[in-house]
This record gives structure tokens, sequence and C-alpha cells, in this order.
């Protein structure tokens, strides 16, 4: 028999990026199949072609070995491949049963919508498979990993038997994980085919029967549970292909600049993301966070930065006590921050780079005088920075929607490490950037901690970490799995970490 | 699909750069003079909108003339020619309504007599005496506008300021002009800017909307003036008509010509012209003026940047509030001198076309407002002469903003080329928004 | 955590309602009792001229004890609620905001008589355009759509039903008149706002400018010029046999024109249409988020 489905070479350019690299794939029925990655190494991208949101430019895709070629969801759906997005696509006002039939509606009497006959039949799904879902309870009002079941009746309802579960337990608890996992071995024991994607690799190894890694849009290679282990994952995943090295010498810590106490911070859907980390930046080095992303970094930094609120715990920057203190009053004890999402925090892109780089400090001396904004002292800081930057715009009065994210990258290095600052946040610092851009950021962040600053870099590339930091801390699930100095952090023991494995 | 546009605009930008930089290596246009052309084209599309506009206009005059269709039926020539003398009249009367006749201005300036030039030039004094208020409306919205703000409110921010500047106008006695006149004027501005706080409050405190909480002010702004400035109302002149007391003469805002009432410019137009700059100065040139601007282009980072995104809403909507009184303040005391109970003029509503044709510049604004002022004087002449009602005014006007918010119609009309992104109106984000 | 926060918000709301109402009896007082002498009465009528089934006394009662009454019984309410909260507070609320309106009257009837039933009869007539034009509002919302533009579809559609309905002297004609104006205008919107992207309030501004002129100018080009086209015939009264000789509902409810009653029909229908059929579902949908429908 022909496997339910089959990749061929598929191969997918977007301008500049080789998302998918002649890609091979087979699932056979009643299987799972995970696909292992960090982000973009091209699994999201893989999957929306097999749904048929984006087009291969080579390759081929069999169906029950039958080449098929998908131009859209709904081809897709015919095809009985459906896929649960990692953001739900509910309509939290409506019922379970209007979500499950909008789109395939019963119909009675040539226009009444059928609901006793689509609760039914959702009631049936749900039993069949152990789903417990009440067809009758609106959406909004159920909880994330019940909203997510009802994603995979929507597919039911359709008839669909390969099912794409994108990172599905990104946004669940563990006792939701746990119910998801039951739910998939009901659906395989019948029949269904799963494809489930992730970066985690305990699920993995627990669920799935094969597994396929990739790394920068090519498929490294594929295995099982049983002949792999969370450490040989890891190092598959993790690739070792380039190595950065940045050139230091080595630190010298001072006193301590930045102290966290037993911090808690909630995430954006009122969970915990941070729960009671603890730790210390000192003067004069790089303290790196590392961790697969989604582990509660990027609240870690907002909360430091005074962009979400503190739970409990205490954040204390060079002596003082900054837990909730506004995001002005946080910068004035001087913090510097590398927002993670440059163009949506870091930027206004309608403005000059000259008023992009007095961005926190437009209402200080000397770019402002009481009220009045000094648009010679603004000048003259534009063009200075832009020399000592190496910022490439055609002139301070660009607008930095027209520069390349490395030049927007480096108006925002530029701005937040031109300032004389106890404390540097860098979060991301590198992402999406050209080699030249990350070794000139990477230099900039070495030069700002040995003129005294404590440094914490935020990265999920473990490269970038390792070049970087005098200290790695790993991050897990909003705690913090362990400290390695750098000197005896290997990449296969900080793979272990960030897979959640404390014994390191 | 976003990480597609995300991946591409990374690749593109950097070519974008590129191309700028070769640019510049080849000197090809120096930067100042190049800015100068980019701002020549920036006005092509305003400017084709606004003639499209007036042809349309003349197309609606001709097809809606009887007389037209009656030479028509003697001859396709004899009907052209009756089109085109029908438009000629309709419109020179329009602009000599607006503008005044160029002929009559030069020979009575070199007639040097006072009473031929005022005559003359009463068509220009009246466009500029209707566009003051206009000013002041279209800033009001315009702030906004750049503070990422919609406010739909400046007619009821006009009227709870007619109602405070009638008001200290008419019960304050015995004060000097010098006191009493700025003291009505700024009574208008804190009413306004009280009216329009509210919403911005409520948007800062509860994330309620400002287009439904502007547009409910609205109706309550309306209900209090109708009530206020009732026959019997607490307002009221008390003669049994729905109007207020007269002012005190100490709170007239002064003539030009003082001595001829049918000439009812006033110095109004120069306060307008000066809070206009003054507008630009607070929103160009202040720490203020770059919050606001901040906070209406990325609010995410305008709170990275320290900037508390609840204060400026609110300074922002009460600044805009108080620019919308204004308007009504300078109307009361230069023109009106009294508050009528049916007051509605339109200028809130209007002024949303005045910030959109302005593109949320104060200048621009200051120039669609003198546009508007003379469509309105114009169409006044041009009923008069022509007998082609106002309203024809309201046809153009509305067509110049269909035309001014899709641009693309007007881009396909005149075969014009795409322009670069950065050309893009500034209005709000969010609802309705792309 | 979230439950406790919900239930102080809860308990916050059920504190101010209740001294709203102690404001509202405050009011009461205040504002109407004075108004009234000591010996004046007011008379509350319940007849309409038309042949009804029965006849209804005139009530009667002196104002000034009647106001205090109802006074007391909104205090009561509010008393009631700040010490022990009512379980159905809406409905309460919706109790005490008639009996201020009675009070209201009362006071606005003293030492004169004041027919209820015609002013619910002609309260509903004014009504009628509100509702229609809201539920024109609904269908936008539920879809998504920010309708600023209502106005100028309404204007277009009267001066369409005057100009139509007067040559074609048709109700019916002009009626259909009416509803290709407004949706001639909501077309343009459509096209603004979704073929050249326009920001919906924008467009929905543009329309109601553009409506105004185009009523007004053509107005007084042609329907003040030549009044036959300015004078479309009206809808009858058509009282539903018999009930419409009930008394107070009957001449209130059913003895309306054809549109009154089209009114009501409508609002069941767009309910049915918009919760029970596919399209309603599809529309929420996407007013909700679009999505969910690929």
């Amino acid at each position: 028999m022909p496997p339910v489905l089959q990749l061929r070479g598929i191969t997918k350019r977007f301008p500049g990026v080789l998302a998918n690299d002649h890609i091979d794939l087979e699932l056979e029925e009643g299987q799972v199949l995970a696909l292992l990655g960090e982000n973009g190494a091209g699994k999201s991208t893989l999957m929306n072609i097999l749904y048929g949101l984006y087009h291969p430019d080579e390759g081929e895709i069999y169906i029950r070995g039958e080449k098929v070629s998908i131009h859209g969801p709904s081809d897709a759906i015919r095809l009985g491949i459906g896929m649960v997005h990692q953001h739900f696509m509910l309509v939290p006002v409506l019922t379970v049963t209007e979500n499950v039939m909008l789109g395939m509606e019963s119909i009675r009497n040539g226009m009444v919508l059928d609901r006793t006959k689509a609760s039914k039949r959702i009631r049936e799904i749900s039993d069949q498979y152990g789903l417990e879902v009440d067809p009758e309870a609106t959406v909004e009002d159920l909880p994330v990993g019940i909203q997510q079941r009802v994603e995979i009746i929507k597919l039911l309802y359709r008839n669909a038997d390969i099912l794409i579960l994108d990172e599905p337990t990104a946004v669940l608890t563990p006792q939701e994980v746990t119910g998801l996992i039951r739910v998939v071995r009901s659906l395989v024991a019948q029949g269904k085919s799963v494809v489930f994607i992730s970066h985690k690799l305990k699920e993995v190894l627990e669920l799935s029967d094969r597994i396929v890694v990739l790394r920068r849009g090519r498929s490294v290679g594929s295995t099982t549970p049983e002949e792999s282990d969370e450490r040989s994952l890891a190092s598959m995943m993790v690739g070792r292909d380039v190595i950065l090295e940045v050139p230091k010498g080595p630190a010298h810590p001072g006193d301590v600049v930045l102290d966290v106490q037993d911090l808690v911070v909630k995430g954006d859907q009122e969970k915990v993301a941070v729960s009671g980390i603890s730790f210390q930046v000192r003067g004069g080095e790089i303290v790196g966070a590392a961790g697969v992303q989604g582990n509660g970094q990027t609240e870690l930094v907002e909360a430091i930065t005074g962009l979400r609120p503190v739970e409990s715990g205490r954040v204390m920057i060079g002596g003082h006590d900054v837990t909730n203190a506004s995001p002005r009053a946080i910068t004035e004890f001087g913090t510097a921050h590398v927002p993670e999402d440059r163009q949506r925090d870091g930027l206004v892109l309608s403005y000059s780079v000259a008023h992009n780089v007095i961005l926190n400090t437009y209402y200080v001396p000397p770019f402002a005088r009481g009220p009045l904004m000094q648009e010679t002292a603004v000048a003259r800081q534009a063009d200075q920075l832009i020399a000592q930057f190496d910022v490439r715009t055609p002139s301070p009065q660009t607008p930095v929607a027209n520069l390349s994210g490395g030049n927007q990258q480096k108006v925002i290095v530029a701005r937040e490490l031109s300032r004389p600052v106890q404390l540097t946040l860098a979060s991301q610092p590198t992402r999406g950037l050209d080699v030249g851009s990350i070794e000139y950021i990477h230099a900039q962040l070495v030069k700002k901690r040995d003129e005294g600053a404590a440094v914490l870099v935020v990265s999920a590339e473990l490269d970038e970490v390792m070049a970087l930091a005098d200290r790695i801390l790993v991050m897990y699930e909003g705690r913090i799995m362990g400290t390695l100095d750098a000197t005896e952090a290997t990449r296969e023991r900080l793979g272990l970490l960030m897979a959640g494995v404390a014994t390191a | 699909m976003d990480r597609k546009t995300a991946a591409e605009s990374n690749v593109k930008a950097p070519e974008r750069a590129l191309g700028d930089e070769a640019d510049r290596v080849r000197g090809r246009l120096p930067r100042g003079r190049r800015r100068t052309r980019g701002r020549l084209r920036s006005l092509v599309i305003p400017f084709l909108a606004i003639v499209t506009a007036l042809i349309i206009g003349a197309l609606v005059i001709v097809f809606t003339d009887e007389t037209v269709y009656a030479a028509f039926g003697d001859g396709v020539g004899r009907g052209v020619a009756r089109a085109s003398s029908v438009i000629t009249r309709a419109y020179g009367a329009f602009f000599s309504g607006a503008l005044g006749n160029p002929v009559r201005i030069i020979t009575a300036l070199f007639s040097g007599q006072g009473t031929q030039i005022r005559r003359a030039i009463y068509p220009l004094t009246e466009t500029i005496r209707i566009s003051t208020p206009y000013i002041f409306a279209g800033l009001a919205v315009a702030l906004g506008f750049q503070g990422g703000l919609f406010n739909i409110g400046a007619e009821g921010q006009y009227f709870v300021a007619g109602l405070v500047t009638v008001f200290v106008g008419y019960a304050v006695t015995g004060l000097p002009g010098i006191i009493h006149l700025p003291l009505a004027l700024l009574a208008g501005a804190v009413g306004g800017g009280i009216w329009g706080a509210i919403p911005g409050l409520l948007k800062a405190k509860t994330g309620a909307h400002e287009v439904i909480n502007t547009i409910m002010m609205n109706y309550i702004a309306f209900r209090l003036a109708e009530f206020m400035l009732d026959a019997n109302g607490p307002m009221a002149r008390g003669d049994g008509r729905p109007v207020s007391p007269e002012i005190q003469p100490s709170a007239y805002l002064p003539q030009f010509f003082p001595n001829q009432i049918e000439i009812r410019v006033n110095t109004g137009f120069l306060l307008a012209l000066a809070v206009a700059v003054l507008v630009w100065w607070l929103l160009y040139k202040t720490t203020l003026g770059y919050e606001i601007r901040t906070v209406g282009a990325n609010p995410r980072a305008a709170r990275y940047a320290g900037m508390s995104v609840a204060r400026t809403v609110v300074i922002t909507m009460a600044l805009s509030g108080a620019l919308a009184g204004l308007s009504a303040s300078t109307d009361i005391l230069g023109v009106l001198h009294f508050m009528p109970n049916a007051f509605s003029s339109g200028y809130g509503f209007d002024a949303i076309a005045l910030a959109l044709l302005g593109k949320s510049h104060p200048f621009g604004v200051v120039l669609a407002s003198l546009l508007f002022g003379a469509l309105r004087a114009g169409a006044q002449n041009m009923q008069g002469i022509a007998q082609v009602p106002v309203d024809l005014t309201s046809i153009v006007q509305g067509l110049i903003i269909v035309f001014i918010a899709a641009p693309e119609i007007i881009r396909k009309l005149y075969r014009l080329r795409q322009p670069v992104a950065s050309d893009e109106l500034v209005t709000v984000r969010g609802w309705g928004g792309a | 955590m979230t439950l406790i926060r919900t239930s102080a918000k809860a308990q916050r709301r059920a504190r101010t309602l209740g001294i709203v109402f102690l404001v509202f009896a405050v009011a009461i007082v205040l504002l109407f009792v004075p108004g009234a002498n000591a010996g004046q009465t007011t008379t509350f009528g319940f007849n309409e001229a038309r042949g009804q089934a029965f006849v209804i006394p005139d009530l009667v009662f002196p104002t000034q004890a009647g106001l205090y009454l109802m006074a007391t019984l909104v205090a009561f309410a509010g008393a009631y609620q700040l010490a022990h909260g009512f379980k159905r507070q809406n409905v309460v609320l919706g109790i005490v905001a008639g009996v201020s309106v009675l009070a209201f009257l009362t006071w606005a009837a003293r030492g004169q008589s004041m027919n209820l039933t015609g002013m619910l009869k002609s309260s509903l007539l004014r009504a009628i355009p509100i509702i229609l034009a809201a539920l024109s509002g609904i269908m936008c919302e539920r879809c998504g759509i920010v309708n600023i533009g209502i106005e100028g579809m309404m204007l277009m559609g009267a001066f369409m039903a005057a100009l139509i309905g007067s040559v074609a002297g048709s109700v019916w004609v002009g009626t259909l008149g009416a509803m290709l104006g407004g949706a001639l205008m909501s077309g343009l919107l459509a096209v603004l706002a979704i073929k050249y992207k326009v920001n919906q309030v924008v467009a929905g501004t543009a329309i109601n400018i553009l409506a105004t002129g185009v009523t007004s100018y053509f107005s007084s080009r042609y329907l003040q010029k030549y009044q036959a086209l300015n004078t479309p015939p009206t809808f009858a009264a058509i009282p539903l046999p018999g009930l419409s000789r009930i008394p107070i509902i009957g001449p209130a409810l059913f003895d309306h024109t054809l549109l009154v009653y089209l009114t009501f029909i409508l609002v069941i229908v767009i309910q049915l249409m918009l919760f029970y059929t596919r399209w309603g579902l599809r529309t929420r949908a996407v007013g909700e988020h679009p999505t969910p429908l690929v």
C-alpha cells in the first residue's frame, strides 16, 4: 500500500530565503509523524504548501500514491487534508456547533440552519475520538485546550484523514498537553494520520512514530523515537554548520547591576509565563538567556523594562527597586533596551532616522529645551550616530521604513548603545540580519560590556548565545533550567537544558 | 502569509536603500530639489481631485438645465453652445463670487476710490470670512488624525463652545475689550476642549472608541444647545425668538473695515492663521507634538519610548476640541454677535474633509479651508446670478473627499503612475482601516 | 483571582446602580414637585376617538401626591438595591426608568389631561425610521462594517421616495425607489471601502456629504419648482380588524400603515436571518473574525 502522503523534493524560495530545500517526506496511514526543528527551519512553510497556502517552486505531492496539485485550502480539504493552525481560526462569540458548521452548513427546508443535525454529528465525532466537547458551548467560554479540540472536530467534520497540527502544544498547559496526546493516540488508532509540528523534544519522543528533523530549510534526518533520544535530537536540530566567533577578551565582572528575585509574570493569555525566576547580571559581563522561543523570555524582558506588569517578585537595577516602575523611569535608571520586535516596538517606521535615534531621549537636553525640540541637536546626534554605527542611509531625513532590516536594527542599536547606561537588554538582537550586521552588533554589545555595563542578551540562536555570553542561563517553561559558564557550555548540554532536561 | 511579506520586505528594503545610495553616487538631483519635486508631486492628486469634482459639478449643472435640453432639440450645435454658455455663466458667477472679478479689482485699485475697491474685493473677503471657522475646525480634525484619533465630534464641540462663548460675551459686562475678547475666546476653547477631552478620557481609561463617543457627545451638544436657546430657554433673548442675547461690543473681534458692515471679514482670520502656525509649531517643534505624532504613528513604540499613551490621547482630544471650539468662538465674536438656535453649519463634518484634503498638515488645512470657503462663497453668487442651487458645493465637496480618499480613481482616470509608499494618507488605524 | 475581580466589578456596578436610583428619586422631588401647585391634578386619558371595544375611565390623581408616591417607589428601589441588591437588576432599572418618565409626564400634564394612548401611538410612529435605520446598523455591525453613512442613505431614500412616488403615483413604487436610493449609496460605500480600500469612516462621511448635496440640489432644482414631483401619495392607516379595537394597545400598535407592520415583520425576519440561516452565520463570523472562512 502506498503511503497516505508523500512529498518529493519540495522546494520553496522566498526572495533571498530558501525556505524549503528539496524536502522528502512520507506519512503512513495511522502514523504520527513529527516535524521537528527550530523556528525558521521551514516547518510551517512546508505545511502551508501542503495546505495549499503556498505553492512549491519544485517538487511533487502524492496522496495515496496519486500525484496531486493543491491550489488552496479548499483543495486540501477535498483531498482530506486538514490543518490546525497555531492561532485558532475560531469565532469566539459563536457556539461550537456554529463554528464547526461554518462554511459547510447543514440546511433544512432550503434555508434554515440545521443545528440539531450538526450538533448530533459533532457529538458523535466527539464520542468516537474521546474529545469531550459540548456542541452547545460558546467558544469564548472554553479553555484553550478545548478550543483546540474544536479545531480538530472541524477537520473531522470535513472528513479529513490527514491532520496537520502546527505547534499544537505551544499554547497548552502541561495537563492539556497530556489530553492532547491522548486525543492524537485515539485519532491514529482509528485510522487517521497526523503530522505534528513541534520544537519540543519530549513531546515529539512521546507521541510520534517517526521524526523528521528540519534545519535551515533542509531535512537533516529521519529517525524514530526508539533509535533516538533528546540528546541526539537536540544536536540534529541545532546543528553545527556555522560557528560564529566574536572577538572578545575575558570578562571582568563588577557589582551586581540587574538583580531579579522570584519574578512572576503573566503572558498574554493570563497564563503564567515567568514563574519565579531569580538571577543577577553584573557590570562588565554578558549574560545570555538561551531557550526555545516562547519559554518566557519575551515576558521576562518586558517585565524588567516596565512594559508588562510584574505579578510578584522584585526587579532591582543598580540598587534601585524598579518593580512595576514606568518604562521611562527604568530607562532613566540607565537601561538600554533593544526590543525583540524591532518594527513594532523599536521604531516609528514613518519617522526619519534622525527622529528615531531620539525616540526615548527626545525630552531631555540637548534634544529638547523645555517643551521645545532642538532640531539642530537632533540632526547633529543623527549625523554622529550614523557615522559611528555605520548606518547605511541616504540621509538622516530618510524614513527608516526605507532602510534594510540590518540598518533598521543598527538605528536601534545606535540609539540604545550610545547612551551611558549601566544595563543593556537585547532581545533577539540579530534575528533575520545578514552576517555583516550580526558581527557589527555583536562587537557593539561586547564593547558595551567592556565599558562596564551589564548586558543581558536573549536569543533563540544557540550560536549567538555561545559566542557572545560569558554566562548562559537556559530558560524552559518560565523557569531557569540551569546556568552555565560559557567555558563549560557545550551545544549538547545547552540543548538538553533547552529541552527541559535538568540533569545536564 | 505574513511570513512571506516579511521575508520579501526584508529583501526589498536593502535594494531600495541601495537604489538611493546609487542615486546619490550618480549625483542626480540634489536632495533639496528632489524634495521640492516630491512635494509638488504630492499636490497633483489633490489638484486633479478638485478639477475632476468641478468638472462633474459642471456636468450636473448642464444635465439639470432645461434650456440645454431645449437647445439640443434645435440641433446639436445649438445644444453644445447653450451647454457651454450655461457652464460659463454658472462657473463665471461662481469664480467671481469666490474671488471677485479680476478686471473690476484692477480698475478699482487704479481708480483709488475706497467704495469701488471695497465692492470689488467683497467676494474675496467673503471667501476669507467663511474659511475662518473652517480653518479651526479642519485643524481640530487634523490634529486628531496626527494623534491617531478620529474626532467626529468637532460639530458638537463647536456647539458647546458657541454656548460658552456667547454666554461670556453677553453676560460679562463692563470689561474692556482687551480683556473681554480674549476671555470669550478662551471660554470657547475651554468649552470645546472639555467636550473633546471627555471622549479622550473614555478612550484612555476604558478603550471605548472615540468615533462612537464623539458622535454621542455631538447629540448631547445639539440637544443642549436646543434647550438653552429655545424661545423660553435659559439662554434665550426673552423676546420670543430662539436666539441668545447680543454679545457686548467689547467682545467683538475687530473688523477690517469697521465702517462697512457688509464686509464681514474680521481679525478672526488672522487669529486662524496664527493658530495654524501654532499647531504646526506644536506638532513639529515641541516634545508634545513629537509625542502626539508618535502615539498616532505607533502606540507600541510610544509606550516603549516611555511616553504615556493615555495622557497623550487625552491631551490630543482636548486640544482638538479646543480648536473646534475656537471655530465657533470666532464665528460668534466676529460675525454673528449672537448664537441662534439653528446654528448647524456643518463645519464640524466638513472639517473631516478639510483634514483629509490638507493631508492632516496645518498648512494644508489652511489651503483646503480657503478652497471650501471659496466654494461656499462662490456658490452663493452662483445661486443668485445663475440660479444654480448652492447645494452643488456639497456635491463637489463630497466628490473631492472621495477622490482624495481613493486616489486610485484619479490615477486611473488620468493614467498616473503608482506613488511611493510614503505618500500614504494619514488617517486613523483600526476601525475600517485596511 | 479573576473570579474575585469580576465580583468586585459587579459589586461596584450594583452600588452605582443603587445610587443612580436614589439620584432619580431626589431628581423627581427636586425637579417636578415644586412645579405643581397643591390643588392640581393630573389626568391621563387612555381612549382614542375611534371605536374601541370598551372605554377605560380616565385616571385622575393629585399631581403632588402622585409625584411623591413615584419618588418613594424609586427611592425604595434604590435603598433596597444598596442594602440587599436585586437579582434582576436590569428589570428593576427598566422599571425605575419607566416610573421616572411617568413622573415627568405627571409633571408635564399637571392641571390638564394627557392622552397616553395617543402619545404611545405617535412615539411608535416616530420610532419607525429609527428602528429601520438601526436594523441597517445591526446588519453592518454584525458583518464588521462601520457605517457612518446611514444618514446619507436615509436622505437618498427619502428623496427617491418623494420623487418616484410622486411620478408613479404609487406608494409601492415610491417605497421601491427609496430602497433603490439607499442601496445605491451603500453600493457606493462598498465600492469605496472594498475596491479602493478607503477607510470606512471616511467613506461614510463622504457619502453623507454627497447625499446631502445631491438631494438638496435636485430638490431645489426640481422638487420645489414642480410641486407635482414632491407630492407622493402616502400609506393609509389600516387598522387591523379586531386587534385595533383593544383599548390602549389597539390604537398604539394596530392602527398603523402597512410600513409600520412591515417594520415589525422586518425586525423578526432579520433576527431569523442573522441567527438561523447560513447567510446569517457567515455574516456574523465575518464580522467577528474574517479569517475562518478561507
